[in-house]
């Protein structure tokens, strides 16, 4: 792509459970700009390595390096980097006791230094942008979950990431709720965010990606653009995983 | 198992080391030791043994209740030196006003049998009044407002309060001076006499006297004040503390009984009449107080309070 | 009846050495509680180790003993505090294992998504804990705080026996030139009773406020 590094680079990440083996020898590189769709069936490791590249989860062996620069153990420098590195959680994770526009603006006031007005600003700009700027100064309880789920891109979009971490952002939504998060997804896509996305929405992959990655038992098993990956996985368990997600 | 071991052992370790703390302050005083020497002479069996059986009672419904149980019922404390006091190791209780509990026992059923129920001040008159216990004998001062509650016996010591205050103190000489100080005492009768005596002191309460003691020594306190005779019991080896020859207040102790039985009332005032007649009293008074007070003491005079 | 008009300014006295007993106490308690609670929950051994000890230690003696040890313990180290000031140092020491306590259950009440969250924006553990964990546990705490308030306000009642002039001790008093111990205790029942009351019902209102829905 660039002469420049990748933007994130894993090179032989081994992570257990106790004795289980969740990460196995995974390398992989994410370019800037790049989109990359992590699928597989549960318990594949997926999100254990979305996880793992802001250190949610230490891994045991290997290295992981964020813009040319590996991942600092536990303190500020890690904190640091966590804040360049932005999340989406699966369950919303708002934190319940703040207003959305709090939820917001904690980031960039606290770890940002930001003065509280421009990070106000900043972030009805982004409300409006994920489409829930009126709801700015509620609670989040009081929100739909597809709703929650903006306001936790909007407050992770809030840091100025470099790249988006997205562990199945849509898996605890109502079906009816699901594409307002994607299309709020395809559209950061669209305008260049680094984005890695786990996921079971294999439309939003084909759609969206630039790169599909296919894992099972903790390995990379294939890794191409969303056309290579869907009309024509290579390993039988690709398949096999396809034409259990696609046909029902 | 492994877990509740874990937990247990800083447990242990921290209660250790508060014990050896406690451990540690009591021996910084050596005084303590010598004064409970002193206590350890305090006897009242021998005047309990030469004590009179009352002859012919009537069967007032208290002394029936009192010989169908073979022993008597008295709220008393275990805290009032050479009035009072349990020895921890032995049980055993001893000082004047067990020597009366049990001369009264005696006086009724022949035998010294007292069962004691403690009591604080301020549980007295109903414990009476229930019926929990045939008699209060606790340093039990006579006082109006109490007799309108109960009944009291005539009166059976006579107590005045002392004063001790550290050895190098300059400012206090007798009860007047007292006026506007901190003055520790117990809570009960030592404190009463004291709010009666002394109305402008402020009173400082602690449990025991050893505490009392020890908050003196401490300058928390100007003085320490209850009956003369517990003092002495206390100071009676100390060096940096005094008793000064100045008393105050002068208080009558009396058995206190349910209003519900004058006839006993009767009994007892015969009782308390029998033993200061027979010599029992200046017995079981040389016996006890006696042991840390030189002065001869007040004989009651007996007659109806 | 005529007790309470003669021993008025007494019992008020009482009352208020009681009230300021407890509202000095309970801060103090709070506030070490929680550092308590922190070293509970660190990631060091050795410090948790010694939150734990504390907790044991202190919870498992009984408060007056506490009490005594540093009423007539400390000034053989040489350190002597006024009464009001070792009974408040007391009572705090010892409430402070239940406050500490009821912190940890109310941490452990906050979501671990939340904690992930605040992580994940790039927040100091420190600011995790002051931005996220506190406030929300704080939240759930309100009721389990205020009976530890309440608990202060009954216990501070053992200040009667180390010279401290209190509600129970004043009352004790007033029984012992009047003997009318009914109508004393009675009135201290009162008393005990509109601060508690008051707690309670001040605590109903913060939680209503304060509540998070989830």
């Amino acid at each position: 792509m660039t002469d420049r590094p990748p933007l994130v680079a894993l090179d032989g990440v081994n992570k257990y459970f106790g004795s289980l083996h969740v990460l196995r020898d995974v390398t992989l590189s994410v370019g800037r700009g790049e989109v990359v769709v992590i699928i597989g069936p549960s318990g594949s490791g997926k999100s254990t390595l979305c996880r793992s590249i802001n250190r949610l989860e230490p891994i045991d062996s290997g290295t992981i390096a964020v813009d040319g620069v590996p991942l600092p153990a536990e303190g500020r420098a890690l904190a640091a980097l966590r804040a360049d590195v932005g999340m989406v959680f699966q369950s919303f994770n708002l934190f319940a006791h703040k207003t959305i526009l709090d939820n917001v603006t904690l980031g960039p006031v606290k770890v940002r230094k930001l003065p509280r007005r421009e990070a106000e600003q900043r972030a009805r700009t982004l409300l409006d942008r994920v489409g829930i700027a009126d709801q700015a100064g509620k609670m989040p309880a009081h929100l739909s979950g597809g709703q929650q789920q903006r306001a936790a891109i909007a407050r992770a979009l809030a840091m100025e990431p470099k790249v988006l971490l997205f562990d199945e952002p849509t898996s605890a939504l109502d079906p009816e709720m699901i594409n307002e998060v994607l299309d709020v997804m395809t559209s950061l896509a669209r305008d260049g965010m680094t984005m890695i996305v786990v996921t079971h929405e294999m439309g939003f992959a084909r759609r969206a990606a630039d790169r599909v990655l296919f894992m099972d038992g903790g390995r990379v098993l294939e890794a191409g653009s969303p056309q290579e990956f869907f009309d024509n996985p290579q390993t039988d368990r690709a398949r096999d995983f396809l034409s259990r997600v696609l046909h029902h | 198992m492994a877990r509740r071991r874990h937990r247990l052992v800083p447990a242990v370790a921290g209660l250790a080391a508060l014990l050896v703390a406690a451990a540690c302050s009591s021996s910084a005083e050596p005084a303590e030791r010598s004064a409970t020497n002193v206590l350890a002479e305090v006897d009242q069996s021998a005047a309990v043994e030469q004590g009179p059986v009352g002859e012919n009672l009537p069967l007032t419904p208290t002394v029936q209740r009192i010989r169908e149980r073979g022993s008597l019922v008295a709220a008393g404390v275990l805290s009032s030196p050479v009035f009072a006091l349990q020895d921890p190791a032995t049980g055993r209780i001893s000082g004047f006003d067990a020597g009366i509990a049990q001369l009264l026992a005696k006086y009724i059923l022949g035998e010294p049998n007292v069962e004691t129920k403690t009591s604080g001040a301020e549980t007295r008159e109903s414990l009476l009044q229930n019926g929990s216990v045939d008699v209060v004998v606790s340093t039990y001062s006579i006082t109006e407002a109490r007799d309108r509650l109960i009944d009291f016996s005539t009166p059976y010591y006579i107590a005045q309060s002392g004063i001790v205050v550290r050895s190098d103190e300059t400012r206090i000489e007798d009860a007047g001076d007292l006026a506007g100080m901190k003055v520790a005492t117990q809570p009960g009768a030592a404190e009463e006499a004291l709010r009666r005596g002394i109305p402008e002191a402020e009173p400082i309460l602690f449990e025991t006297s050893s505490e009392c003691l020890e908050a003196l020594r401490q300058g928390r306190v100007d003085a320490w004040s209850q009956n003369n005779a517990s003092l002495l019991s206390k100071i009676v080896q100390e060096t940096d503390v005094m008793l000064l020859p100045a008393t105050y207040g002068t208080v009558e102790f009396g058995i206190g009984m349910s209003e519900d039985d004058p006839e006993f009332k009767e009994i007892v005032d015969e009782f308390v009449r029998t033993i200061v007649a027979d010599g029992t009293w200046q017995r079981l008074w040389d016996d006890t107080v006696g042991v840390v007070q030189d002065e001869p003491p007040v004989l009651p005079t007996p007659g109806s309070p | 009846m005529s007790v309470i008009a003669d021993y008025q300014d007494e019992l008020l006295g009482g009352m208020l050495t009681t009230i300021q007993l407890s509202i000095v106490t309970f801060p103090l308690a709070f506030v070490l509680g929680v550092l308590l609670s922190v070293l509970r929950l660190c990631p060091v051994p050795l410090l948790r180790a010694v939150g734990t000890a504390y907790v044991e230690v202190v919870r498992n003696a009984p408060v007056l003993v506490l009490i005594a040890v540093i009423v007539f313990g400390l000034p053989e180290v040489g350190l002597t505090i006024p009464l009001f000031t070792c009974v408040v140092v007391g009572l705090s020491m010892y409430f402070a294992c239940y406050v500490c306590e009821t912190v940890r259950s109310g941490i452990r009440s906050v979501s671990v998504g939340e904690i992930e969250a605040a992580r994940a924006l790039g927040l100091a553990t420190s600011a995790v804990f002051r931005t996220v964990v506190l406030p929300q546990s704080l939240r759930s705490m309100v009721q389990p705080l205020a009976t530890i308030f309440i608990n202060i306000v009954l216990g501070s009642a053992l200040g009667a026996a180390m010279g401290v002039h209190e509600l129970t001790g004043t009352v004790r008093s007033v029984n012992l030139l009047e003997a009318q111990p009914i109508l004393c205790f009675a009135l201290a029942g009162l008393g005990y009773l509109v601060m508690t009351l008051t707690i309670g019902h001040t605590a109903g209102v913060i939680e209503r406020r304060v509540r998070v829905v989830r």
